[in-house]
């Protein structure tokens, strides 16, 4: 019977099959289990003997069932997976991509830098007092420089801010006499220019520390710390002498080239330096306007422009990209 | 300014190259553009006689000449230029010449005649790139056969300056000259004032009168008598090129090299064309014309400053002169005028004209009132040297405003403490004197006098600027502040513009970032009411043109000209939002109102491929994009209500809704009317939303009280009713919540169908309902009255169960 069984389990084809043929041995009505049940007919010595052999023979077989059994549902689950293969070469499923404009992601990372050294964030009008925007800082009306920065009006007191400066005056008017004025200003601002470099509406960053003893060490420091950190850790910096009515020293900042690593190439123009933003000493005037006494305090301010940078970063050849909102231009960023 | 190397070097030792030197003046602040070099590239071109000239037999206007280049060869050449003539010296290019840009010449055949190098023009020689009259006509005293390098001193470096408007005094080469001097440590040459004078006194030929003080500070007029006009010497002629002026005759060549030398526009009548035997200098008069150089007829206005004689004006004052009494070949006598404007007046003039000058340039920044003389005497010196004549005794001169030295003390550790530097009193000192500041000690402290060409500095910070930038900004320390650290921080609002600009941005849209002005038509297109608020607005009023001349009150125009433009490029799916500036008049302030909105704009295909349907964008999906960013923010209520009485003339009436955020309405959102995407030229449906962002944000919750989770489970019931299709969905769920009781946490509409099995005008809505007791586990029996509760509520809604 012991090899008739293995013979059969061996012979099962499936699971059905299986436990139907564990039943015809096992079950109640099995054939080992009516051998069992007529050992009563055997004599006390043959008893024992003929026990122990269906015990053996039950365990064999049990055993058999149990190997065909998982050996069957191994087959019937490798017959699954092999059924469910999918093309796994078919794209994923797609979720929408969107983006941040390109100058807010650069005005953001400024801000961050800047947030990091323990400015805080000011904001203000677009359109703007002529008070605010060239009166405080040292540009009565007949100054030249206003010409540099050819305004929008919309009366003979106010106009479209010409650079984000005018929050240095909002400010400081508001903290003095407390200390430190530290804050950073990014803002849309307008110049009646328009061509590939120029648009009439743009952005800057402004940055402003009024404390006692802030030196134009501490600006070239600040600003060496944040070219590193925009334009990575080799940049050097370098100062230029310059002009701005609110600021007195001046300086133009270059940054080195960060395209030739200062060798020479067409961004940098062979010099192998790029002009990145304006800065100096908060000028006396200023100070006085605001409500500081430049005797007791001293600052220094720095403006860059958001477009410039984010054009330079990313090699934009002309600015009017930035405002045409195409989106294939803006999927870029 | 463009400023010629050798022309320093008439006042000043250079010890550095042209380029040593540009690369110091940039770091001094003088920042040098480019250096543009003349005659740099010019070989085997000879100064050559021309002893005869033919016309060429087979052309028209080609002609055949001989020439003499000093050896024994003669070289026969094909010119072109109608101005050659025998007799002439000539610059001549031998074969084998190269000339700037590169270009070699050789013995070519010109229409059958061979023609042996070329006779160069000042354009062809890079002498004078806009030169027009033909081949170049030298002095005829030149002797044939000299390389015209050597002969005519073409050798020469011009540094291109880029001035910052502080510095106009170096618009004089001569104060340019002051500062090479500082930086290579040499002094300068002090301008020759000698100057020969003879009788008769000017005074006692004619008068000067100035009427208006406050518009003419200073006028000085100087005489030369018995000058013959001609062409002016090749050094004044070339170095008049370098600064990019064209040389026009001696006497007029003569005052421009002395308005660049010394920063003073000088003019120049013929004397004997002024009536009276006087200059008055005064306003305009109503109706007043002058016939200017440039020949038109100028209509004076009362605000400009003229220079009259007896009968009228004869020249708009440090703008242009009269046409009358200009300097012809016929001159004899020349009057000089050396005169100081006020400078808001000249650029109002010259702007208004639209005649700006080197002159006009100069007066406008402000002249050095000090150095009229000094000018004034050197023309008429070099005028009297160069163009003959006699110079009239003394000058006329009227300088009402003395003005005293300026003199400010300057403190050494006042220096130290700006710069953050470690300078010695003689390093301070050193640098100021190198400038021509006169010094004196007193006590800590220098007390400096400015001249007065140098009218930018005023100020202790201005001189400490003076003694940083000749020291070098690179000198000064590099740190970081030493006062005490601050921490750095976003706003709250700061804070929440950047989530949702990032929110967005991770949901699929675009940011696009418009210009804040929209055109007038913007009104029109969106087909708003006459009364509409958004036609409220602020115009600028110089504005670059018509088209964006307003301040927008709204996102709209510039997103559907952004859907517009992409559509034209045939990008046609587009999902793009700005947050950005409206602007709208404030009574009674000075300053308008500028409050941040944020818009969306979505057309075309929603992202999806072939995973999924992907559909077109619409209501729903803008709507669920709100809901969705509310839910980020934890904001307040979201209610889409109809728009009601605030009717939006520019959404489709049956698919746009107010927004509403607490009750209060902070929007729209809706689909665009077909007639407005008509107006941008859209030919597809373009769904748009605008919500005025500070009531979003103060709708947010900052912190909120977490919640503990639920202990007991909940159960889920679906129920589906019929309703009328006019029947609100909203109205529907409402009345579910509300019958449902405090049990019913969830409530999803996840089916929606109005086909057929389903009556015409009804829909079939299938909830799916979660209840759930966070103190008990609830009954089935508990559970069926809730639903039970539900049922007749729908039911007197007009509702069937399904």
């Amino acid at each position: 019977m012991e090899q008739e069984a293995l013979a059969a389990i061996e012979a099962c084809r499936n699971r059905e099959e299986l436990l139907a043929l564990r039943v015809t041995y096992l079950g109640k009505k099995g054939s080992l289990t009516a051998v069992s049940r007529g050992m009563g007919s055997l004599s006390p010595e043959e008893r024992p003997v003929m026990g122990q052999l269906v015990n053996i023979v039950k365990d064999k077989m049990e055993a058999a069932f149990a190997t065909k059994l998982s050996r069957l549902d191994a087959a019937l689950l490798q017959a699954r997976l092999a059924e469910e293969k999918i093309d796994i070469t078919l794209p994923g499923k797609v979720f929408p991509s969107g983006s941040r404009h390109i100058i807010t992601q650069v005005r953001e990372e400024i801000e961050d830098i800047f947030l990091g050294l323990g400015y805080v964030i000011a904001e203000g009008p677009q359109v703007e007092l002529d008070k605010y925007n060239f009166e405080a800082m040292n540009m009565p009306s007949d100054h030249p420089a206003r010409a540099m920065q050819d305004s929008f009006y919309f009366s003979d007191s106010v106009l479209l801010r010409t650079h984000t400066s005018p929050m240095q005056a909002r400010t400081m008017e508001k903290m003095a006499p407390q200390l430190p004025v530290k804050i950073i200003c990014p803002g849309v601002v307008y110049r009646r220019d328009e061509d590939a470099t120029h648009s009439p509406m743009f952005h800057q960053i402004e940055l402003l520390l009024v404390d006692k003893e802030v030196t134009m060490a501490d600006l070239k420091g600040t600003i060496l710390s944040f070219v590193r950190a925009m334009f990575g850790r080799e940049r050097e910096i370098r100062l230029r002498p310059s002009y701005f009515p609110f600021t007195e020293p001046s300086a133009e900042v270059d940054i080195s080239c960060f395209v030739c690593e200062g060798k020479g190439c067409s961004l940098c123009k062979n010099t192998g330096w790029i002009e990145i933003l304006g800065s100096g000493m908060v000028h006396p005037q200023v100070l006085k306007y605001c409500g500081y006494d430049p005797a007791e305090v001293s600052g220094f301010a720095a403006g860059m422009g958001l477009e410039r940078i984010s054009m330079l970063k990313y090699g934009i050849k002309d600015i009017r990209l930035l405002f045409d909102n195409d989106v294939r231009f803006l999927a870029q960023f | 300014m463009r400023v010629s190397y050798k022309w320093l070097q008439r006042y000043v030792n250079i010890n550095l190259s042209p380029e040593e030197l540009a690369e110091r003046l940039t770091m001094a602040g003088l920042a040098v553009d480019e250096i543009e070099y003349r005659g740099r590239d010019i070989s085997k071109v000879v100064t050559a006689r021309i002893t005869d000239c033919r016309p060429h037999p087979a052309s028209d206007h080609l002609s055949v000449c001989q020439a003499d280049a000093g050896g024994d060869k003669k070289y026969q050449v094909v010119c072109g230029a109608p101005n050659v003539a025998a007799g002439q010296m000539v610059c001549l290019a031998l074969p084998g010449a190269t000339l700037p840009g590169g270009l070699e010449i050789g013995v070519a055949t010109l229409a059958g005649t061979s023609s042996q190098g070329m006779i160069c023009s000042r354009a062809e020689l890079g002498i004078d790139p806009l030169a027009t009259e033909g081949i170049m006509v030298l002095p005829a005293n030149l002797k044939p056969g000299q390389d015209v390098v050597s002969a005519l001193d073409l050798l020469d470096a011009v540094l291109i300056l880029d001035l910052t408007p502080n510095r106009s005094d170096c618009l004089a080469i001569f104060n340019v000259a002051r500062e090479v001097a500082a930086i290579c440590g040499s002094r300068v040459q002090i301008l020759d004032s000698k100057i020969g004078e003879t009788s008769p006194e000017i005074s006692s030929l004619f008068s000067l009168d100035v009427l208006d003080e406050q518009a003419c500070p200073r006028y000085l007029a100087r005489l030369v008598k018995g000058v013959k006009v001609g062409p002016s010497p090749l050094w004044i002629q070339n170095y008049l090129l370098t600064a990019g002026m064209r040389p026009i005759n001696n006497i007029v060549d003569i005052s421009n090299f002395v308005m660049l030398e010394t920063g003073n526009p000088l003019h120049t009548f013929d004397y004997n064309k002024l009536s009276g035997q006087k200059i008055v200098v005064r306003r305009a008069l109503e109706g007043e014309k002058l016939l200017t150089l440039d020949k038109k007829e100028r209509a004076l206005r009362t605000a400009d400053l003229m220079i009259c004689d007896g009968r009228g004006p004869v020249c708009l004052a440090g703008v242009m002169g009269g046409l009358e009494s200009e300097v012809t070949e016929t001159t004899t006598d020349v009057l000089i005028e050396a005169a100081a404007f006020n400078p808001a007046l000249i650029r109002d003039t010259a702007h208004y004209f639209g005649i700006p000058s080197e002159a006009s340039l100069r007066f406008e920044k402000g002249v050095d009132i000090e150095a009229c003389a000094l000018a004034a005497k050197r023309a008429a010196q070099l005028i009297a040297e160069y163009a003959g004549g006699i110079i009239c005794r003394g000058a006329l001169d009227v300088c009402r405003q003395k003005s005293q030295a300026k003199v400010i003390s300057l403190n050494k550790s006042r220096v130290n403490q700006i710069l953050g530097s470690n300078y010695s009193f003689t390093d301070i000192a050193s640098v100021l004197q190198s400038l021509g500041f006169a010094l004196q000690p007193q006590g800590k402290n220098l007390l400096v006098t400015i001249p007065s060409y140098r009218q930018d500095i005023s100020l202790e910070e201005d001189l400490i600027e003076e003694v940083a930038r000749l020291h070098g900004y690179e000198q000064i320390p590099t740190t970081l502040p030493a006062q005490s650290a601050t921490q750095g921080y976003r706003s709250y609002t700061q804070e929440l513009r950047r989530k949702v600009g990032l929110f967005a941005a991770d949901l699929g849209l675009a940011e696009v970032i418009n210009y804040s002005f929209i055109s007038p038509r913007e009104f029109e297109r969106l087909l708003l009411p006459e009364r509409h608020p958004w036609r409220n607005h602020l115009r600028i009023i110089n504005p670059l043109n018509e088209e964006q001349s307003l301040m927008r009150t709204t996102l709209l125009p510039g997103l559907l000209n952004n859907a517009a433009r992409n559509f034209s490029r045939r990008n046609l799916d587009i999902a793009l939002f700005e947050l950005g500036a409206c602007f709208f008049p404030h009574q009674g302030e000075p300053l308008p109102k500028e409050n941040d909105f944020w818009g969306m704009i979505l057309s075309g295909k929603q992202t999806g491929g072939w995973y999924e349907r992907s559909g077109n964008y619409d209501y729903f999906y803008l709507k669920g994009l709100l809901e969705a960013l509310n839910r980020h923010l934890k904001g307040g209520l979201l209610e889409f209500v109809p728009a009601g009485k605030h009717r939006h003339s520019f959404l489709h009436p049956g698919r746009s809704s107010d927004v509403r955020l607490d009750g209060q309405i902070i929007g729209y959102l809706g689909e665009i009317h077909p007639s407005v995407t008509a107006n941008y030229d859209i030919d597809q449906a373009v769904f748009a939303l605008e919500i005025a962002i500070e009531p979003l944000f103060t709708g947010t919750k900052a912190l909120r009280e977490a919640q503990s989770l639920p202990r007991y489970p909940g159960a889920n019931r679906d129920l589906a009713f019929i309703a009328p299709i006019t029947l609100p969905e909203a109205e529907i769920a409402a009345a579910i919540q509300q019958s449902a009781g405090p049990y019913l946490c969830r409530l999803e509409l996840f089916d929606l169908y109005d086909k057929p099995p389903i009556e015409q005008g009804k829909r079939s809505l299938a909830y799916n309902l979660f209840f759930q007791n966070p103190e008990r586990t609830l009954t089935d029996g508990e559970i069926n009255e809730i639903v039970m509760e539900i049922i007749a509520k729908a039911e007197e809604l007009g509702l069937k169960l399904r």
